[in-house]
């Protein structure tokens, strides 16, 4: 056996024993081999006067034992504690993606309406098309943002609960998973093209606005166009 | 020799060897393997174990640009936990000692 088939299995056999802080243990036995090797000898040799990763992997799991045992009642109800906090914390995360999701329906839904000139159930005030057709365009520049934060604050939602689930596995088990982190991974390409489109999606939304606002000032001959075309009557 | 046998005595050499001086883990191993027949890991687990009684503690070592290298020391509760023990176990070897004939001046 050479070394890196001793930390393979060594490895192997901690996390098999629910053996907890493995990376410590891994790096005492990295010092172990750099001392020998120092000393001038093999790396097959130090294996072979090391002792087999079984036995060195079963004793460090029977010496955890009596610590897993104490104090695990405690932490069980700490964890249910927890649990049920947590548990209306991601309720609220999870009802805010929702509403921010239909949040950017409605403003793609208003905005197609605003640009079509078409009015449901006289939802939008009556103005000129060349209005309606500005801030429809605003909307869509709306919807595209609102879109983006849904899809950002979902996976972020989605990473976390992710995180949180591996801390409360790793509670019950000794730390023997590694931990997540808690910002989702997005590749580099679709994270710079989400960018940019919120980018765009942003310059739109004001863009459109404001020229909305002024073609419509123009139009009505009014700083307050909405009194002129009785808006909120 | 049995390997449980020798297993309990280890945790005893470690604390001899911590009271004298702190050390690193392959030093602690090398010493003892030197002395006494056992692979040089089975040193490791009962340094964690000593560990996590309190008997011992470790700290890094930053030491001439190398990674750090953890060292062990003895507490308090280790040397007096040594003291008691080792009186018991010497007094212990000397009866066996004595029971199996090693001495005969006693």
């Amino acid at each position: 056996m050479n070394k890196e088939t001793f930390f393979t299995e060594l490895n192997k056999e901690l996390v098999k024993n629910k053996v907890s802080d493995i990376d410590e243990i891994l790096a005492e036995f990295e010092e172990h081999f750099a001392y020998k090797i120092d000393e001038g000898k093999t790396e097959e040799e130090v294996v072979k006067k090391i002792g087999n990763p079984v036995d060195i992997a079963k004793d460090y799991a029977n010496q955890a034992k009596p610590a897993k045992q104490s104090g695990s009642l405690v932490v069980k109800i700490g964890l249910v504690i927890s649990d049920f906090f947590v548990f209306f914390m991601f309720l609220i995360m999870w009802a805010s993606v929702f509403v921010l999701g239909v949040f950017a329906i409605t403003s793609l839904a208003l905005g197609a309406l605003l640009v079509v000139n078409g009015n449901i159930a006289s939802l939008i005030p009556s103005m000129p098309y060349v209005s309606s057709l500005i801030f429809g365009i605003s909307f869509f520049g709306l919807s595209v943002v609102s879109g983006i934060g849904t899809i950002y604050l979902y996976l972020y939602v989605k990473q976390w609960q992710k995180a949180y689930f591996r801390w409360h596995k790793n509670i019950l088990n000794n730390n023997i998973y590694p931990s997540l982190s808690k910002h989702p991974k997005l590749a580099k390409k679709k994270q710079s093209r989400l960018k940019l489109l919120n980018m765009i999606g942003i310059i739109i939304f004001v863009g459109a606005f404001i020229i909305g606002y002024i073609v419509s000032a123009i139009i009505a001959n009014s700083g307050g166009f909405w009194h002129v075309w009785e808006w909120f009557i | 020799m049995n390997i449980q046998y020798k297993k309990g005595v280890i945790e005893l050499c470690i604390l001899a060897a911590l009271s004298k001086m702190d050390m690193y883990g392959y030093e602690l191993s090398t010493n003892i393997s030197k002395e006494i027949d056992i692979s040089d890991g089975t040193v490791y687990p009962i340094l964690r174990k000593l560990k996590s009684d309190g008997l011992v503690t470790t700290f890094l070592s930053e030491f001439s640009g190398g990674p750090p290298r953890k060292y062990y020391s003895i507490t308090e509760v280790g040397k007096t936990k040594y003291q008691v023990e080792s009186k018991e176990w010497l007094d212990f070897s000397n009866t066996i000692h004595r029971m199996l004939g090693g001495d005969k001046n006693e």
